[in-house]
């Protein structure tokens, strides 16, 4: 009893060592560090705005682009989510697409007026280019005109609304909702929430 | 209260003790109890007024001896009480003959020369039986702080419920949780890291920092739970700062046969049951060999709260473990080992994603999208994973003219995985901690020294050395880390006839390493947490950083005895390290909506404390009432980060805007009283009231530390020794506890005013249904009957939802055994 008394400890020693298989994986793509928005117009070279930040939560502050557009123009607008922290960067836009039926994107602030936004006397004015399984929309494409007026923020949020219970949580009104209540009233939860500052350019 | 084969003979005799093998010269009234005759005193002089105090204690343990029958000259005098203590007033100067006797122990007679008023210490040696099995080791003496164990009837009735809520009536003692299951016990203020648990004498090595984190323990496990309240550093180590919870496993057998006991319990709300068992054996072949197996299941559905359901709050638990011992001659040698695994469901009302929708949230009177809600079995993410293995190895050998010697190693691995609501594409955990330890324990009890005849000196000194393993994979938040130290303590209780006076002394070495991936480590430098070349000149991957603590206990102790009363005084100071997630939490916490970050360069914490308990006991009453007052200093504080602007700091995160929170050292102050009475007003009516308040501030500026339970009060009336049909030991119980709103809080780190105080109602009706000799019990019992809607200021889900309302629960325990008498 005693001789074993001094065996186990280092059997369990070693069988401990033996369950110490944790490897690096991190849950890279959970993570979203960057968003980038591509509004290319009918003509002329496409406008690039990104928010990345290059080190995750914490740490340095976020770089976050200005969003320079033209009066009287109207982009075709696409939204890109990566996780850059890993190498290569995952592309987190395809789950995005995937699960089309659980996410939105919403286009909200001060410079923009549509389904999410009330602000009829701004100068973006968005409309969703995408749909769902279920026909609802997705807001990965989408087309924002821009009118001649005052600048602003955009404000893009990438909502996950999973299902309740077997119930839906993505509806039809959801953008509604957000355009009359705010995302606090929206069920789900945010996987993105970031505000680019948007200037208007006469043409 | 470990029995141990004893050879006949084998403990010392003092010189006072007369030889055991002659008869008892005087036939000595057993028992003593029935009204003993008017005592023929000695010939009674006019001088004869002398008192002669007789203590009798056990010879082997010094335990104090009740029921001994004191003779002096021959003439029955009296028989001692629970202390040991009789009097013998009225002698005269010169020679009297004392004479004690117990029917279990072999008599005394004492010459003891009378010149004035004097005390006589007896020491009784146990009778030799053929199979000498005897309770050896001295029940421990009395804490100096003040301390409650539920055993029997009162942990009877706690089956069903999880660890924090079965010691939640003790006063002094609240839960902070964040659902129906995941709770720990609070115990004057101070939770996880400074609250120690200990099972089957072992620390419980786990990861309890987040708010949500539940001990993995189950409290089926438990033949008696003790709650320590106040510093108990010396004893069990530096980070029982708050007190101690111990859990302990019922003794292992003595005698062959076999006894076991079942318990079977339904519960209303949340829907569902557990069934709980435990078999004992001891072996006729093998003399000294004893066994048990112990296991349970507890499977619940989401509970309601008046109003709607807190959807996803399941519970999913189970425990399986298994003891064997054997004794021989005068050692004795345990293995055990024990599996915990839980799924716990996080109720879907938390929002703690976006900082704007956790603020949104707190306005509203109902959870968002509520109407959703279940109150089904389903437990979907997110949801907690964990697991928890004990194994030990113990070994007792008592030595004569020495003591006895304990040697434990116990290895235990925590496994907790956190799984939060994802993308489909993302599978497993996203959070997952691995802890694996070693720890190893050598302690000496000593033999009693004696001093005088009235004084000894009981006491262990111990070694302690401990291994620890971490490992973290996941979402950012905590680094691996590995540890290791060791400790050394002393602690010496002078015994005397009315006061104790106890000392102890403890040092701990902790070294430990814990290692930042460089790009966490990076964010830290940029954070300001952390200067570059703070760890390993700042290079590498991962960083390395090193530290190294050394840190005293010491206590300082008395307990008078008066009467049926006893007061007790005890001094103490600690010293923690800090935990590394204290240091190196570096990430948004999955349980608030706040970036946290540690502080990598926190020293330990020290606390000073003082607890003055009075105590009181007789037939009727049971009273105990206990003040303290703990000074902390470079107490670790997670709160709100405040910028140079004096205005708290918010960081842009991607997924929006987040207050900074970063632990840091403040100059704590905690203060309060706690106590309970209980009343045999009548044969058959028992009153009981409880009461607790905790008072705890930050020294620098005045400002009230976050997490602080609200006093409390709670009242109960029993009837007990009816019959009911064929129920024997009827008893019903009606009881409330109202507990205050907080009105102490600072609204930086609390994030929401507390909630208002309420009331809630309880009672239980119980009876017995004798069957041959194995008895089976039978609980009805109901919480919060006035489905009272509620907020708990210590649990988590208050900013989201209410509690759980009423309940009702069906116990039945039944116990069976066939055992050879003694």
């Amino acid at each position: 009893m005693t001789k074993l008394a001094f065996t186990l400890p280092l059997a369990l020693a070693t069988l401990a060592a033996a369950c110490s298989d944790d490897g690096g994986t991190t849950n890279a793509e959970e993570v979203i560090n960057t968003i980038t928005v591509t509004f290319t117009p009918a003509a002329g070279a496409p406008r690039v705005a990104v928010w990345n930040d290059a080190d995750g939560d914490g740490g340095a502050a976020p770089t976050i682009d200005s969003i320079g557009l033209l009066a009287g123009t109207t982009y075709a607008t696409t939204v890109r989510f990566q996780n850059t922290l890993e190498a290569p960067p995952e592309e987190i836009t395809d789950e995005v697409s995937d699960e089309g039926d659980q996410h939105q994107v919403f286009f909200t602030g001060t410079a923009v007026n549509g389904p999410a936004s009330n602000q009829p006397t701004a100068a973006l004015t968005h409309t969703y280019g995408d749909v769902d399984v279920g026909g609802l929309p997705i807001g990965l494409t989408n087309t924002i005109v821009v009118a001649s007026g005052a600048g602003g923020d955009l404000v893009l949020t990438l909502r996950h609304l999973p299902p309740v219970n077997g119930t839906p949580v993505k509806t039809a009104a959801a953008a509604m909702t957000v355009r009359d209540s705010g995302f606090t009233a929206l069920g789900g939860e945010n996987d993105a929430q970031v505000t680019f500052p948007v200037a208007i350019a006469a043409p | 209260m470990v029995a141990t084969v004893l050879a006949a003979g084998a403990s010392v005799a003092r010189a006072q003790a007369q030889d055991p093998a002659p008869p008892p010269p005087v036939p000595a009234p057993t028992p003593p109890a029935p009204a003993p005759p008017p005592p023929a005193p000695p010939p009674v002089a006019e001088a004869c007024t002398l008192v002669l105090d007789v203590h009798a204690v056990d010879a082997k343990n010094h335990a104090p001896l009740a029921d001994v029958s004191v003779l002096v000259d021959g003439a029955y005098v009296g028989a001692t009480e629970a202390g040991g203590h009789q009097l013998a007033p009225g002698l005269c100067v010169g020679t009297v003959i004392v004479n004690a006797d117990r029917p279990d122990y072999l008599p005394v007679e004492v010459t003891v020369e009378l010149r004035g008023a004097r005390s006589l210490e007896l020491e009784l040696t146990p009778r030799p039986v053929e199979v000498v099995v005897l309770e050896d080791t001295a029940p421990p003496p009395p804490d100096m702080r003040a301390t409650t164990t539920l055993a029997g009837a009162a942990l009877a009735r706690t089956r069903g419920k999880g660890l924090a809520a079965s010691v939640a009536e003790v006063p002094g003692v609240t839960q902070l949780g964040s659902g129906s299951a995941m709770a720990k016990p609070v115990v004057r203020g101070q939770f996880g890291r400074r609250l120690l648990l200990l099972v089957d004498g072992i620390r419980h090595r786990a990861q309890e920092w987040g708010l949500d984190h539940a001990p993995e323990i189950d409290p089926f496990v438990a033949d008696a739970i003790t709650v320590v309240r106040g510093a108990a550093g010396v004893q069990y180590g530096p980070d029982a700062i708050g007190g101690a919870v111990v859990i302990a496993p019922p003794e292992l057998p003595t005698r062959p046969g076999y006894v076991g006991d079942v318990h079977l319990i339904g519960i209303s709300n949340g829907r569902g049951g557990a069934i709980a068992g435990r078999l004992q054996a001891a072996f006729e072949r093998v003399a000294g060999l004893a066994g048990q197996v112990a296991g349970s299941y507890r499977r619940l559905a989401a509970p309601r709260t008046p109003d709607y359901p807190l959807d996803n709050t399941g519970t999913d638990e189970w425990n399986l473990g298994a003891a064997v011992g054997y004794r021989r001659g005068q050692a004795e040698y345990r293995l055990a080992y024990t599996h915990y695994q839980a799924r716990l469901g996080v109720c879907a009302c938390l929002r703690v994603e976006s900082s704007a929708d956790f603020f949104a949230q707190l306005e509203r009177a109902q959870p968002l999208g509520v109407e959703l809600y279940r109150a089904d079995f389903d437990i979907e993410r997110p949801y907690q994973g964990v697991g928890h293995d004990l194994a030990l190895a113990r070994a007792r050998w008592t030595r004569d003219h020495l003591g006895t010697i304990t040697a434990t190693y116990a290895f235990q691995h925590d496994l907790r995985e956190e799984f939060d609501v994802v993308r489909q594409a993302t599978t497993g955990p996203q959070f997952k901690f691995r802890l694996t330890s070693h720890d190893l324990d050598v302690a000496l009890a000593h033999d009693p020294i004696h001093l005088s005849d009235h004084l000894h000196l009981r006491g262990t000194v111990g070694a302690v050395g401990m291994a620890q393993v971490h490992s973290y994979t996941g979402l950012p938040l905590v680094p691996d880390h590995v540890a290791g130290g060791g400790g050394v303590y002393a602690i010496e209780r002078l015994i005397g006839p009315t006061v104790d006076v106890e000392a102890g002394l403890r040092y701990d070495f902790l070294a430990r390493t814990a290692s930042i991936v460089r790009q966490d480590y990076l964010r830290l430098v940029r954070s300001g947490q952390l200067a570059m070349d703070a760890c390993a000149g700042g290079v590498g991957d991962p960083v390395d950083c090193r530290a190294r603590f050394h840190t005293v206990s010491a206590s300082l102790g008395a307990r008078r005895a008066i009467g049926a009363a006893a007061v007790k005084l005890d001094l103490s100071t600690a010293s923690r390290p800090p935990n590394p997630d204290e240091q190196y939490l570096n990430g948004t916490a999955p349980t608030f909506p706040v970036l946290g970050l540690g502080k990598p360069d926190l020293g330990p914490e020290t606390t000073y404390s003082a607890t003055a308990t009075i105590e009181y006991q007789d037939a009727r009453v049971a009273a105990q009432a206990s003040a303290y007052v703990n000074r902390i200093d470079d107490y670790v504080e997670f709160a709100p980060a405040i910028g140079a602007d004096g205005r708290p700091i918010f960081d842009v995160l991607i997924r929006g805007t987040f207050p900074r929170f970063v632990t840091q050292p403040v100059d704590a102050l905690f203060w309060g009283a706690d106590g309970g009475v209980t009343v045999r007003a009548l044969p058959w009516l028992e009153l009981a009231a409880t009461a607790a308040a905790v008072r705890a501030k930050d020294r620098r500026d005045g400002s009230f530390l976050a997490f602080i339970p609200p006093d409390r009060v709670r009242a109960a009336a029993t009837v007990k020794g009816a019959c009911l049909g064929p129920l024997r030991d009827v008893s019903a119980t009606v009881d409330g506890t109202y507990t205050a709103r907080q009105r102490r809080y600072d609204l930086l780190s609390d994030l929401a005013p507390p909630p208002d105080g309420y009331f809630l109602l309880g009672a239980e009706l119980q009876g017995t249904l004798p069957i041959d000799d194995q008895p089976l019990t039978f609980a009805l019992a109901g919480q919060n009957l006035t489905n009272a809607r509620y907020r708990d200021y210590t649990s988590l889900l208050r900013y989201f939802a209410d509690q759980p309302g009423w309940q009702v629960l069906l116990r039945v325990t039944g116990r069976f055994g066939a055992a050879e008498r003694p």
